[in-house]
This record gives structure tokens, C-alpha cells and sequence, in this order.
């Protein structure tokens, strides 16, 4: 009865998720057309290759397959951790139903979910490819696949539902930020190695390897060596395979029911207990000044003061910038662009006889990386007051002259990103062996990032919009609506003019009247910049004290 | 005496909807106004508007001296605020935040740090000063949020819901400072469903429903207003004209 009822609210809390949000029903209907196909090719060519495949090695790929599949359901909720209502069975807890139940119902539940339904032709191409071998390996493969998929989802709600205290806790949520986009990119480039050096491996002793064997007494391996033998005929091994995945299913199920239950019983599974406090609070006070400065501010670490109120203002966003999540987001989408950067480079760069650049490729590919990476740093100028949220309030309390404020915020945002734009520039041209572009790429480096951070005040505060940190997901949400995100894209766009005069003070030397005019023509780019920052920070003071409650209002988070 | 706060037609629509409906309010320097008024009746509206953090659709309003909508910065420079919710850089810990918010007044080192190290003393906070805000409980949150809120000596306070959730020890504490402010002569506008902290602690009342003043004075005069002579309590419900819960329907409880 609980069960059916447990099923009822998964499937209602789904339905509604997709009625009452239009972002959820996007979302899974882009899922299902993007990794519909891929999920497809993978059962077809699972249940093709144990048609066509000797019945050894289609038992070996079926091994493979099943790990992998075991391992992205069982990882994956570490890496994107993210409890829906429906998921959380906590919220039950005050009901009389046993725990047991309500894992029992969780797992029923996943069968709602998407990834597992992407996951369902997979094992149904495993029964259909297996039949073409004999009854046996149907019939085998028909209660292999479901006791495979039983014990999967159990395994992975244990990890998810056991680890949810920490999961969900400030710290992991910080660490993941930085932890799941390495992971990913170590898993892009081991694929791309495992790609490249596949040929070179010696399969057949890898087969008989004892990692593999050893490997394979894991569960999906038990599921796939009885697959193969209900494949070969062979039934009592098939049989013993299957007992033992089912005993390992039911031990897996109870382990983790066991395991969920004492995690919020408080005998603290993952849970780590708040640590008691070693020293009394009233003989800890710390000194004052002895407040550790910020490593990244050498000049204006000296505690409180150090640099009067744009000093204050300078700090508070860098300890800011090393603590939030949003930032540390951003950061990686940094080292992310700079990464797409390095590796547009060598593609551009790449000429028709290997390493060798050819001039006009590097010089486009150097141009690309410096616009990506400084097309970063606008997401960060253009909205300097939505990381604030509801600090916007606190903020704009305080009784200080708005120009030192927008010259803190700038200061800090530039202190952060011209370091890295510059060092990225000076690596790339290093390369590409074209340290001769550093003469153009580095004036209209620097003049472009004071440039951005000028029109970014002006566009901080006429169009500021929300920043949402939510889990491991810190996402820029536009709180005006589509009206609003094309008036932002628009000025924006039509801001772009103002860097003409830099662009064309290192462009038109290079191409036109000689490097030599670059003397001439930077310092005039660079008397242009500073005019302009100037005007620009002359023109939104007004405009930020006049329009304070409109960008609290627009960066705030909603209530509740 | 001389006047702190002064709203003269006070108006806030939001779209259609009128959330404060043109108040006038007078409120001398020194004293402890509470302002009372049922959950979405234009409390925290009015706040807003008396801080400079909503704009008023119309109205007036003149703060320690300073016109608001001319003198945004000296009406800044001389008030305190405390929002109902807590607006904290929670990135930060306790001590950096009353650093901070120390500098952004003006105060120089030495007197931020000293005034820091006293506020979390009487906070109660100084053994947690080094954790980040992010980890704290509601309380210390509302109690770091007061600090600096206080930092700077300020002449008017202004403080929304207070005593949310915090426990009897953190209310006992934050009303002894609040005390002590006034007698210092520290204007102190707030809001509160604690009654019995409003009885206590006010000198003068306003009670606001659906965005109208429908009582204003002290306690004895709103007793007289509305010829009730029961607790603050009775007066404010009386005033708002609430209905008493009718449980007939749940015979079967």
C-alpha cells in the first residue's frame, strides 16, 4: 500500500514538474533529443555486437558495458548532486512506514527518471541481442537485466540518500564546483587518449588480465558472465551467475536501506557530527590585525583600513571572489575558455605540415583566444552588482561616495582578470612561437579589460540582473524577462563601438603604416581608455545613487 | 523636541496594488517606536521606503534632517538598518563583515577594530567571529547583521522583525542594547510581532492595516483609541479589527 503510494507522489511530483515549470519540461525534452540518439546507437550496437560477435567477446563488450553503466549511475550523484522534493524520502520520515519501504519506493521511483529511461534500451537490446544465441541466453537475460538494474539504482540511491547530509553541505558544494568540471575534463582527454591509443593495446591479454577478471565479480560484471553463459547453453553456470547477482542484489538492498536508515537515525553515515569547540569562546578572541590577509592583495593586506573605503571595498570582493561558488564557477569557466583557447590555437595554428604554424592561422588563432577570454571577463564587468543578491541592500546602506565604490569593484575585478588574460596571452604567443603579436595583443589586452570594466559600470547599473547560485549549478538568471535580456544584448552590442579606436590604434600600425607608428598610437589608445573610464564613472555615479532601488529590486533573490 | 523621522503621504503601489496608502509618521529623536501591523500590511514597505531601499511612488520623507529623496548619502551616513532578511556578505566571517561595514562608514582602523571586538563580545559571537557566515544559525546571523548595523553610532535605527528567530537569550541581549541605544539618544524605529517585547520596550506605537495608520501614539493612548483596556495585545487586535478564530468546524479535534 505505501509503496503504491510512494509511486503515486514520485509520479505526481514528476507530472507536475513538468507542468508548473516550463524550464523542466525544456530541459527533458532537449535531454531526450539529444541523448535519445545516443542512447539508441549504444543498445543498437550492444544488442548488434552480441548478435554478431563471437559469443566470448560479445560477453566481454556486455561486461564492459554494464560497468560503465554501474559506474555513471553510481558516481553520478556525487558529481551532480542535486535532490529534487521528489527524491527526498526524509520528507517522509514522519510517516509510519519503514525505511526499507521507502528506499524500496525511491528505487521505484528512478524508474520515472530520464536517465533511467535512456538507460531501458540498452538492456532491452542486451535480452534481444542474447535471444539470437538460444532461449537459454533470453531467458537468462531477462531476469539478469532487471536484477542488474534493481541492484544498480539501489547502489546509487544508497550513495545519493546516505551522503545527502554532506552532499548537501556548504563545503562539498564549493569543492564540487571545482572537482566536477576537472573531472570532466580529465574524463574528455582520457577518452580522447583511450581513442587515439586503442590500437595500440593488447586486447587479448587485457581479457585475461586479472584486473579485468577481478573487475568483472563485480556485479555488472556477475550479470553479463551469466548473460554469456545462458548465450553459450550453459545452464547451471548461467544459474549460479544469476543466483549470485541476485544475492548481491538483495545484499546491496539491504546494506543500503540499512545504511540510509542509520544515516538519519544520527549514527551519522557521511554525516560528520559538528566537532565541539576545543577552546572556551571567551579565551579565544582573536588579535586583531592578526586577520589573515588575503594572499592576492600583497598591497592592501593589511587589514582593516589598509586602503580606506575602495581599499575596504577592494577586499571584501576578493575574499568575496575566493570564497563564493559563483566565482569559483566562473573561474573555471576561465580555465575552461582558456583551454578551448590553447586548443583553437593549435588547430588555427596548425599548418599542412604538422607543427608547423603558418603566420596567418596563428595570428587569427591569437586574435580568437584574446576575444574569448576577454569576452569572459565582460560576463563579470557588464553585471557588478548582481553577485551581490540581497547584500545589495548592505551595500547600498552604507553612506560612502558611489565612485569609490565602482573604483573598488573595479579595481578587484581587474586585479583578478588582467593578470590571467595577460599570462594567458604571453603562454599562447610562447606556443605559437609569436612573441613579435605581444607588442599589439598586449595594449589591446590591457586598454580592452579597463575599457569593459567602463562600460560595464555604465551597464551595471541600467541593466543589472540576478545571479542564482543553486547546488553545483551558479547560473546568471535574467530577472526581466526576454524584453530585458534583448535590451542587455543590445547595448551590449552597441557598446562594442567604443572599443573601435583601441582596436584600430594597435590594427591599423600592424596592417597599414608600420609597427613603428605603434609608439604614436598605444599611448594616445591608452589616454583614450583613461578618459573614457573617467567619463564613465562621472556618468554612473548619478545614475547608480538614483537608481539604487531598482537594482536591489532586480538582484535580490525572491523570497521564500 | 526635535523629530528623527517624518513621512508626510507616504505612498507605495506596486502595479495595481497599494501596499502603503499615504502615512504620515513623527517620530522624536530618543525614542523606541514600534510599529505594529499584521503580516503584508506595509511594515516592511515603509522600512524600505524610510531607508532609501524602495522608492515611494509619492510622499515625503525627512530623516534625522535629511530630505531623502535629495540627501540619499546623509541620511545613509546617519542610520543603521537591520532588514528582516538577514543582507549579509556570507562569504565572509563575522569580523571581516563589522571590518567592512566599519571602513564603509568611515570609522578609522583602530576605532573599527575596537568597536568590532566590543560588538561581538556583546553579541556573544567572538568564539564563532572566524567562522564564515554562511555556516551560522538564523540568530548570529541576525545578531552580525545588528553589529553592523550599529558599528557606525548610528542616530536612527531601523529594525524589521528584530527577534525572528532568535532564541530568549539572543532577544535578552539585543534588547539590553537596544536599551541602552535610546538611552544615549538613539532613535530606534522597529518592527515586531512580539508584543511583549513592544510593551516593554516602546515608548510610542503605530499600528498599520492594509497599508493605513489606524492607530497612533502611546500605549496609553492607543488603549484610548481603541477603548480597550486590556494588554498591548488585545489593543492591537482590537485596532486591526481581527475576528476570533472560529474552531466550530473542528468539533472533532
Amino acid at each position: 500500500m505505501a509503496l503504491r503510494q510512494l509511486m503515486w507522489l514520485r509520479w505526481k511530483l514528476t507530472q507536475r514538474g513538468f507542468t508548473r515549470s516550463r524550464s523542466t519540461l525544456i530541459g527533458s525534452i532537449i535531454g531526450l533529443v539529444f541523448l535519445g540518439p545516443y542512447a539508441l546507437a549504444l543498445a543498437g550496437a550492444l544488442g548488434y555486437g552480441l548478435f554478431k560477435l563471437n559469443v566470448n567477446l560479445g560477453e566481454h563488450t556486455l561486461r564492459a558495458a554494464l560497468l560503465l553503466v554501474a559506474g555513471i549511475w553510481t558516481v553520478g550523484p556525487l558529481l551532480g548532486f542535486q535532490l529534487n522534493e521528489a527524491q527526498d524520502i526524509t520528507r517522509l520520515f514522519v510517516y509510519p512506514v519503514p525505511v526499507r519501504k521507502l528506499f524500496l519506493g525511491a528505487i521505484a521511483g528512478c524508474l520515472l527518471d530520464l536517465t533511467t529511461i535512456l538507460l531501458l534500451p540498452t538492456l532491452v537490446a542486451v535480452i534481444v541481442g542474447a535471444a539470437f544465441h538460444g532461449v537459454a541466453g533470453a531467458l537468462i537475460a531477462t531476469i539478469a537485466m532487471p536484477l542488474f538494474l534493481f541492484q544498480t539504482l539501489a547502489a546509487s540511491q544508497a550513495v545519493t540518500l546516505a551522503l545527502q547530509g554532506v552532499l548537501q553541505s556548504r563545503k562539498w558544494r564549493d569543492m564540487a564546483l571545482i572537482i566536477v568540471p576537472l573531472f570532466w575534463m580529465i574524463w574528455q582527454l582520457g577518452m580522447q587518449n583511450i581513442g587515439r591509443d586503442a590500437g595500440k593495446v593488447n586486447w587479448k591479454a587485457f581479457l585475461v588480465s586479472t584486473p579485468w577478471e577481478a573487475v568483472s565479480f563485480l556485479p555488472s560484471g556477475l550479470a553479463a558472465r551469466a548473460v554469456g553463459a545462458g548465450m553459450k547453453g550453459m545452464w547451471p553456470l548461467a544459474i549460479a551467475y544469476l543466483g549470485a547477482l541476485g544475492l548481491v542484489t538483495v545484499a546491496t538492498f539491504t546494506l543500503s536501506a540499512w545504511l540510509v536508515g542509520k544515516a538519519y537515525e544520527g549514527d551519522a553515515v557521511g554525516v560528520p557530527a559538528p566537532k565541539p569547540s576545543s577552546l572556551n569562546p571567551s579565551s579565544r578572541p582573536r588579535e586583531e590585525g592578526k586577520s589573515p590577509p588575503s594572499p592576492l592583495l600583497p598591497g592592501l593586506g593589511g587589514g582593516a583600513g589598509g586602503g580606506g573605503i575602495i581599499g575596504a571595498i577592494f577586499q571584501k570582493e576578493w575574499r568575496v571572489f575566493t570564497r563564493d561558488p559563483y566565482f569559483r564557477l566562473m573561474a573555471m569557466n576561465f580555465v575552461y575558455m582558456l583551454g578551448f583557447g590553447v586548443f583553437m590555437s593549435f588547430n588555427r595554428g596548425k599548418g599542412g605540415d604538422g607543427m608547423m604554424f603558418s603566420e596567418a592561422r596563428t595570428t587569427g588563432a591569437l586574435w580568437l583566444a584574446t576575444s574569448l577570454t576577454l569576452f569572459q571577463q565582460s560576463i563579470l564587468s557588464y553585471n557588478i552588482f548582481g553577485p551581490e543578491a540581497n547584500a545589495a541592500t548592505l551595500l547600498f546602506a552604507f553612506p560612502t561616495r558611489r565612485r569609490e565604490l565602482l573604483i573598488g569593484k573595479n579595481l578587484a575585478n581587474l586585479s583578478a582578470i588582467l593578470p590571467l588574460n595577460i599570462g594567458a596571452t604571453v603562454m599562447l604567443c610562447l606556443v605559437l612561437k609569436r612573441l613579435d603579436m605581444l607588442v599589439l595583443l598586449l595594449p589591446w589586452m590591457i586598454c580592452a579589460s579597463v575599457l569593459l570594466a567602463a562600460v560595464g559600470n555604465a551597464v551595471s547599473v541600467m541593466i543589472p540582473y540576478r545571479v542564482n547560485t543553486q547546488g553545483l549549478k551558479a547560473r546568471q538568471s535574467n530577472s526581466g524577462g526576454v524584453g530585458y535580456a534583448f535590451l542587455s544584448l543590445g547595448i551590449s552590442l552597441a557598446a562594442l563601438v567604443l572599443y573601435a579606436p583601441v582596436l584600430a590604434a594597435v590594427l591599423v600600425p600592424h596592417f597599414w603604416i608600420g609597427h613603428a607608428w605603434l609608439s604614436v598610437t598605444v599611448p594616445f589608445a591608452i589616454l583614450y581608455t583613461v578618459g573614457l573610464y573617467f567619463l564613465s564613472l562621472r556618468l554612473t555615479e548619478p545614475w547608480l545613487l538614483e537608481r539604487e532601488p531598482e537594482i536591489i529590486a532586480r538582484v535580490a533573490r525572491p523570497e521564500g | 523636541m526635535q523629530l528623527s523621522i517624518q513621512a508626510r503621504g507616504l505612498v507605495k503601489d506596486y502595479g495595481k496594488q497599494r501596499a502603503v496608502d499615504g502615512i504620515d509618521l513623527d517620530v522624536s529623536e530618543g525614542e523606541f517606536y514600534g510599529f505594529l501591523g499584521p503580516n503584508g500590511a506595509g511594515k516592511s514597505t515603509t522600512i524600505k521606503m524610510l531607508t532609501g531601499m524602495l522608492r515611494p511612488t509619492s510622499g515625503q520623507m525627512i530623516v534625522a534632517g535629511y530630505d531623502m529623496a535629495s540627501q540619499p548619502l546623509e541620511v545613509k551616513r546617519v542610520i543603521g538598518i537591520l532588514p528582516e532578511e538577514t543582507s549579509l556578505y556570507e562569504r565572509l566571517t563575522a569580523r571581516e563583515m563589522l571590518l567592512f561595514a566599519g571602513q564603509m562608514y568611515g570609522l578609522n582602523r583602530a576605532e573599527t577594530q575596537e568597536r568590532t571586538q566590543d560588538l561581538l563580545g556583546v553579541m556573544e559571537l567572538t568564539g564563532d567571529a572566524d567562522k564564515l557566515i554562511v555556516d551560522y544559525s538564523m540568530g548570529m546571523k541576525k545578531k552580525v547583521a545588528l553589529a553592523a548595523a550599529l558599528i557606525h553610532r548610528p542616530r536612527v535605527l531601523f529594525l524589521d522583525e528584530p527577534f525572528n528567530g532568535i532564541d530568549p537569550i539572543s532577544v535578552r541581549a539585543i534588547r539590553d542594547v537596544l536599551k541602552a541605544l535610546t538611552d544615549h539618544g538613539t532613535t530606534i524605529f522597529f518592527t515586531s510581532h512580539v508584543m511583549e517585547v513592544v510593551e516593554r520596550l516602546c515608548t510610542r506605537i503605530a499600528i498599520i492595516q492594509k497599508g493605513k495608520l489606524v492607530g497612533q501614539g502611546t500605549i496609553a493612548e492607543l488603549r484610548e483609541q481603541a477603548g480597550e483596556d486590556g494588554a498591548l495585545e488585545d489593543v492591537f487586535l482590537k485596532l486591526v479589527s481581527a475576528e476570533a478564530t472560529n474552531t466550530e468546524s473542528l468539533k472533532w479535534l
